[in-house]
């Protein structure tokens, strides 16, 4: 009896978390493929999972700028990593310290915080902030900082995690036995929220990984460009086609030519050289997934 | 001394205490709370661009006053209602239908007993939510191009069934774009919660194993109970969202087909249309600002709701 | 481990920030002890993102000329096309360096309403008297509420347009196109009738422009957008080149003739029915073989130089006699900002580019030997080719055409060296007859911006669908109409009219 439910169950799971995962791996194969097909025969014949001309002209374009890009990876992984440890360690302080509400002020601290999901100062007035009074301009500060390092929505799933998920007696306990605040929160708090960390510590990298934004605004392509990212260059290429697309009808009045470039291959290749890395990285947090299955279990 | 000259010491003492217990956890809140205060509150002078004619050569401080000028291309269109319903009902939709699937995913990747494949299920859950939006219209439109689309070539054409010339007809968008949506983020939703799930704790499972539960029982009165402040709280935070839409999914994924405009415009859309070839500060500004103090106004309204119901589970 | 981890980083983070502080402190250094004599232009620097690696090697020969004839330097600032002006006005807001900066494809309405860029007329007139003179007319489309704002690369002031087609095609089919005939969109449906009979389905007789708002893409009538926008009325000049009537451009016969002829053409499937949306560029398409050609530019140069970049064969069918509009400005210009503390030295520097055609080449091409070499100097011009065929690979390369007067540059072999030559010629005779009544006006739309930009949301949503033939004129024509009047076309136009005439009064004509 209870084998055989057991049995469905895994059926069940297994059935429809592997559609949901087809579906999202046809479209990721599509676009593999897409970057290897001959721009000229997919213009012809649209995309296919079954090309019949294939081609790495996509590649090639971009090859050009190798020694770029490979200096770009070097950049992106130290930023994401600098990065997340950076947040993650911001986040789950100020989490811990606001889910003690009991604490004076804690609440209005809170408040604030979620006012800053609603409400925002602008382009122009966080550009002034960060360029004039703190000279972030064509630093690697920049690219850490500006609007990534700490958000709100990753420190209230931390405080939910550890407001509902981590006992309380735990902590009681160890302020009776005479803790300080720092041990009960570097013994205690943080082993025990272990998946929500990683939960947030993959979000933050992935926003690492992908900005391109602080890169646009805050590093000029001069003397900021040896601190590109290799978002920032993938999005340069891609801005630029768009906007010879968006004109192409008026090409003539600045002399570009547009049809050098195998315009929607490149894009595809682009996509898959920025995701394929993370998927090698991914796994890494899957571990405290898993850790925090064990650890849950720890006796009240 | 009397007795209550030794009580006032204590309690004195016991202030004291209170506040050298308080000061490592105000210490820990130090970096968060700098943070917050000069990447939000100081740039937050710039809400003022809204109601500015803005001047650069004059600063944005001396810039001229503009009233409510800024705001009023928001509602200068016959389409302002329809713009309005897209995005708040899409939001809706894709919040309840996004919710449920991502729940449904966690629940069941947490059943899965094999280790490999619940983490390949886990990442490959997340490829989409890898994509730009870009590249995602660019898939979309090798599915539905008229031409050389694999729905219409590959599936309606071998059933004998008439072509259909997707981006023409708007019948479909509703379904399409909550689709594409939900495929786009349910691996990133699904984590959420599986991280809660992950943290529930295994006790409760093995009492309720012992008394002969089934599973499907289990995750009935254990696991969704336990999932319902992080379900809270998101609803709380998309309330406070349903002025806001995604643009690369509105404009990107129906490739700004006008046919399709009366389904798929959402307000994000109609600033960026409107702007596009005059870009002005002072009006986008204001744009966001309404996005904002709707959103104030809707998260406080819903918090105020939940508190009364759980206390607990409030927001703030 | 994780402590070597952490090792690891802290040093590389502290290796980067020292690098980057060095570099700015040296940059400091460099431009303390030039400031007093020499002032250093910043400049932006339109570029896809990838410095070449002779760029350091470009810029200092031109701060070589310009150090010996000007007496200042410049710093050019890289960046992307469609964020130049944004990048301006960040720069500008926060007091960074940036003295030229470069509007494209952008009206300059929202740069001077929002103070961001100065007035030109007594700097042209001071230190830019070689702008002044070659651009001529050109200034015209750099004005705003009567003064000068912008200076734009010169070339060819004539509108010229029609339509380009294979030439193999052409010749199956026994089509004889005779140059000095203006083609109308009825000889064009014989033309389209015969080939589209003979190719069958899957071919279409004209690539689609949904980038572009302008009926076929402005081979179909003449007519000046004095503004630069559909939104704001249009100078129908196809009725006669002295009528000053803004018209809403979608509510006249000419443009329910276009719609009906556009929804025809669909049905016979002249146009793809993808064409609203497509994204592929138009060569792209062109070079599927799957499209007899496209509405295109059309001097008369235009289908040898198509066919050369392309590869395949195309013949130029005139449709429309070239004329000289406003059309809201140049697509493309150069302008001081009003933080600049040289304006004087920054328009000299301008100015210099258009005076000393080296120059010009310079920034252009690159230098010679490196980037490209020189075939062929003869008095009607010289003729280069580059040293890689693929530019990608050159040390410096400048994908647009923006530097000084593009008539005096060198033409890029294949293109025939009397190129320039040639496309002047034809652009000076054009017959002052052609020239649009409105040279020189402009629109201030800050009473109206609203309504623009509700209106502009209405353009976008049908024009595409109406170019590609997408919807039924006889229901959604009206429709279209309606939509406009209420987001307030009207109160544009009305606006727009008013304004042109007193202009009109006020310079006398």
């Amino acid at each position: 009896m209870k084998t055989s439910e057991s049995r469905i169950t895994q059926i069940v799971a297994h059935v429809f978390c592997g559609l949901i995962a087809l579906c999202a791996i046809l479209p990721f194969l599509l676009l593999i493929i897409s970057s290897f097909t001959s721009e000229s025969w997919a213009t012809e014949h649209g995309y296919s999972f079954f090309p019949q001309k294939f081609s790495l002209e996509a590649y090639k374009y971009i090859a050009v700028q190798w020694d770029t890009i490979g200096k770009a990876y070097l950049m992106t992984l130290i930023v994401t990593f600098a990065g997340t440890v950076v947040s993650v360690s911001i986040t789950a302080l100020f989490a811990y310290g606001i889910s003690q509400n009991h604490i004076p002020g804690m609440k209005v601290v809170n408040f604030l915080m979620i006012f800053t999901m609603l409400f925002n100062g602008g382009l122009v007035a966080t550009y002034y902030m960060y360029v004039h009074y703190l000279d972030f301009k064509d630093t690697i500060w920049a690219l850490l900082i500006p609007n990534l390092l700490m958000n709100a929505f990753n420190v209230i799933l931390v405080k939910n995690y550890m407001s509902y998920s981590i006992p309380g007696a735990l902590k009681e306990a160890a302020t009776i036995d005479g803790a300080s605040e720092f041990k009960i929160f570097a013994r205690i708090i943080m082993p025990l929220s272990l998946p929500i960390i990683a939960t947030i510590g993959l979000m933050t990298g992935l926003a690492y990984w992908n900005d391109w934004q602080n890169g646009l605004y805050y590093l000029s392509g001069r003397d900021g460009a040896s601190l590109y990212t290799i978002q920032i260059i993938l999005n340069n290429i891609n801005e630029n086609i768009q906007v010879l697309l968006q004109n192409a009808s008026q090409a003539q009045a600045i002399g570009a030519n547009v049809a050098e470039l195998p315009s929607t291959t490149i894009r595809m290749a682009i996509a898959t050289i920025g995701i394929l890395p993370i998927l090698v990285l991914y796994p890494f947090f899957q571990r405290y997934f898993v850790k925090g299955i064990t650890l849950g279990g720890v006796k009240e | 001394m009397t007795a209550i000259e030794v009580k006032r010491a204590s309690a004195r003492e016991k202030k004291k205490n209170r506040w050298k217990r308080y000061f490592p956890v105000y210490l820990m809140i130090l970096p968060g709370l700098l943070y917050l205060l000069i990447n939000n509150y100081i740039p937050m002078f710039g809400v003022i661009i809204a109601f500015k004619k803005l001047n650069f050569s004059e600063g944005i401080f001396g810039s001229p006053w503009n009233g409510l000028d800024n705001f009023k291309f928001l509602f200068a269109t016959n389409d302002a209602w329809v713009i309005t319903r897209n995005t708040i009902l899409y939001n809706v939709a894709f919040f309840v239908i996004g919710t449920v699937s991502a729940i449904t995913l966690a629940v069941l990747i947490n059943e899965i007993r094999s280790k490999f494949a619940s983490k390949a299920y886990q990442s490959l859950t997340l490829l989409p939510f890898l994509m730009s939006w870009v590249v995602v219209s660019y898939l979309g439109y090798a599915f539905l191009s008229s031409e050389t689309g694999l729905i219409n070539n590959s599936i309606l054409q071998p059933l004998g069934k008439e072509s259909i010339n997707w981006y023409m007809d708007k019948t479909y968008w509703p379904l399409i774009l909550i689709l594409v949506n939900t495929w786009k983020g349910i691996g990133y939703s699904m984590i959420i919660y599986l991280a809660s799930i992950v943290g529930i704790n295994q006790d409760y499972y093995e009492a309720a194993t012992i008394d002969g539960a089934s599973k499907w029982k289990q995750i009935r009165h254990i696991t969704l109970p336990l999932l319902k402040p992080t379900f809270i709280t998101l609803f709380i935070l998309a309330v406070g969202q349903v002025f806001r839409s995604d643009f690369g999914l509105f404009y990107q994924m129906p490739q700004n087909s006008g046919a399709l405009y009366s389904v798929t415009r959402t307000l994000d859309v109609y600033v960026y249309q409107a702007l596009l070839r005059n870009s002005d500060y002072g009006m986008s500004s204001a744009a966001s600002f309404y996005q904002s103090i709707v959103g104030f106004v809707l998260i406080l309204a819903a918090n105020f709701f939940i508190k009364k119901y759980n206390r607990e589970n409030a927001l703030f | 481990m994780k402590k070597a981890i952490a090792l690891v980083l802290v040093a590389a983070l502290s290796a980067l920030t020292a690098c980057s502080n060095n570099a700015k402190d040296s940059k400091g250094a460099q431009e303390g002890s030039t400031a007093e004599e020499i002032p250093t232009i910043v400049w932006q620097y339109p570029t896809p993102g990838n410095l070449g690696s002779g760029f350091q090697e470009v810029e200092d020969a031109f701060n070589a000329m310009l150090e010996k004839d000007v007496g200042a330097r410049v710093k050019f600032e890289p960046v992307g096309l469609s964020e130049s002006t944004k990048k301006a006005s960040l720069a500008v807001a926060s007091g960074e360096p940036l003295d030229i900066m470069l509007t494209a494809f952008t009206s300059l309405g929202p740069s001077v309403d929002s103070g961001m860029i100065v007035p030109l007329d007594d700097l042209l007139e001071q230190q830019g008297k070689d702008i002044k003179e070659q651009a001529g007319v050109l200034l015209d489309g750099a004005k705003y509420d009567s003064k000068t704002y912008g200076v734009p690369p010169v070339y060819i002031k004539g509108n010229t347009y029609g339509y380009l087609a294979r030439t193999d095609l052409l010749q199956k089919y026994n089509i004889t196109i005779d140059p000095e005939k203006k083609y109308t969109m009825d000889d064009l449906d014989e033309i389209f009738a015969k080939v589209k009979a003979g190719e069958g389905k899957d071919f279409y007789t004209t690539i689609p422009w949904n980038t572009t708002q302008d009926p076929l893409n402005n081979s179909y009538i003449e007519y000046d957008k004095v503004t630069g926008s559909l939104a704001a009325g249009v100078l129908m000049l196809n009725r006669g080149f002295d009528d000053t009537t803004v018209s809403n451009l979608f509510a006249t016969d000419e443009y329910a003739t276009y719609v009906n002829k556009m929804y025809d053409w669909a049905k016979k499937g002249y146009i793809s029915s993808d064409a609203a949306i497509t994204k592929q560029s138009p060569d792209s398409l062109l070079a599927t073989k799957k499209y007899l050609g496209m509405f295109y530019w059309n001097d008369r140069l235009s289908a040898s130089s198509k066919s050369a970049a392309s590869g395949i064969e195309f013949t130029g069918i005139p449709m429309i006699e070239p004329y000289v509009s406003n059309n809201g400005g140049q697509g493309i210009m150069w302008n001081i900002t009003s933080s600049s503390q040289h304006p004087e030295k920054a328009m000299e520097v301008l100015n210099y580019i258009y005076k000393n055609k080296d120059a010009a080449w310079l920034l252009q091409f690159g230098l010679e030997g490196k980037s490209y070499k020189v075939l062929e100097q003869t008095d009607e011009g010289t003729s280069i080719e580059f040293m890689d065929p693929d530019t990608s690979k050159l040390p410096y390369y400048q994908g647009y055409g923006i530097y000084g007067n593009r008539l005096q540059w060198p033409v890029v072999s294949p293109e025939p060296i009397n190129k320039n030559k040639v496309l002047k010629e034809d652009d000076d005779n054009i017959p002052q007859s052609r020239y649009s009544p409105a040279l020189g006006y402009s629109f201030k739309q800050a009473s109206v911006s609203s309504e623009i930009a509700a209106v502009s949301t209405v353009i976008e949503q049908y024009t595409p669908a109406f170019n590609s033939g997408a919807l039924e004129p006889s229901k959604s024509l009206p429709e279209f109409l309606n939509a406009l009047k209420s987001a307030g076309i009207d109160k544009i136009i009305q606006e727009n009219q008013k304004q042109l005439d007193e202009w009109k009064q006020s310079n006398g004509k």
